[in-house]
């Protein structure tokens, strides 16, 4: 498995849901910190609500990995058999294209709709984090007034 | 095919071709050829590059077609830049770039208040367009 992988995986599954409940700043406006890690942890939470809502009992993570990576992950309840069904997919960008890397899956540089969908969600996802995590305007990228 | 025919030069489907057509201080008249894959904010740039070097008169711009995957890596970039500066592994602020608006801000910044996703800002690129 690539070191890659094994992030995305660690930031997937190490921590529940609800880690922005737990990294709240103090009220006296001390300066934290936060490391690589918590920070994406906090990017996903926006990234998942993205798509809509998340099915009752499933889970989901959408972030950016690093600059050439984007990871979704789902967790969701068949409801006809009851079992709980989890997929990973890396989206990796590429000069020629944006390869889809699936496990079990053959991989395939989306197109069409896909695609339009996909550009358009990691635009999103900057906007938002900009926003409403960071405090900075998107257009901008300066400080938010 | 003959010898003739196949030194034509072929238009390079990475770039896109433009003319453009202005006086200083005056609106500047686009044409490109492909400007549907090309966001407006990049032709902007390319025009107003080549008007520095060209103060009157018209002109004309290449530039590389901005793909989906151009997009997306730009946007990776942006959201690493932007997270580095919070990031405790990669950098750490002086007292002097501690303010008010470079830390997160208490209670308002519960991620629970980020439901209304039709309150999105477009990209400035899109904007113009």
């Amino acid at each position: 498995m690539s070191s890659l992988f094994k992030k995305a995986l660690q930031l997937i599954t190490g921590e529940p849901s609800g880690l922005a409940a737990t990294l709240k700043v103090p009220k006296d406006h001390t300066f934290r910190k936060y490391s690589e890690r918590e920070l994406i942890q906090l990017e996903s939470e926006i990234g998942a609500k993205l798509f809509g809502e998340i099915p009752a009992g499933g889970r989901r993570e959408f972030f950016c990995l690093d600059e050439n990576t984007w990871i979704w992950h789902e967790e969701a309840v068949n409801t006809q058999t009851g079992r709980r069904e989890i997929s990973t997919t890396r989206y990796e960008v590429h000069d020629n294209g944006i390869l889809k890397v699936q496990e079990g899956s053959r991989y395939m540089f989306i197109e069409g709709a896909e695609l339009d969908n996909f550009v358009r969600a990691t635009q999103l996802y900057y906007e938002q984090i900009a926003r409403d995590i960071y405090k900075h305007t998107p257009q901008t990228g300066k400080i938010a007034a | 095919m003959s010898t003739e025919q196949s030194q034509v030069p072929q238009p390079d489907q990475s770039r896109w071709y433009g003319q453009a057509s202005f006086t200083p201080g005056e609106r500047v008249d686009l044409h490109a050829s492909s400007l549907e894959s090309v966001s407006v904010m990049q032709a902007r740039k390319a025009i107003a590059a080549a008007i520095h070097t060209a103060p009157s008169g018209s002109l004309e711009v290449a530039a590389p077609i901005e793909t989906p995957q151009f997009k997306v890596h730009r946007i990776g970039q942006l959201v690493c830049a932007i997270r580095k500066v919070y990031d405790d592994t990669t950098l750490s602020l002086t007292e002097e770039e501690v303010t008010p608006n470079n830390m997160f801000a208490g209670p308002d910044i519960t991620l629970a208040s980020v439901t209304d996703i039709s309150d999105r800002t477009q990209m400035d690129d899109r904007k113009a367009a």
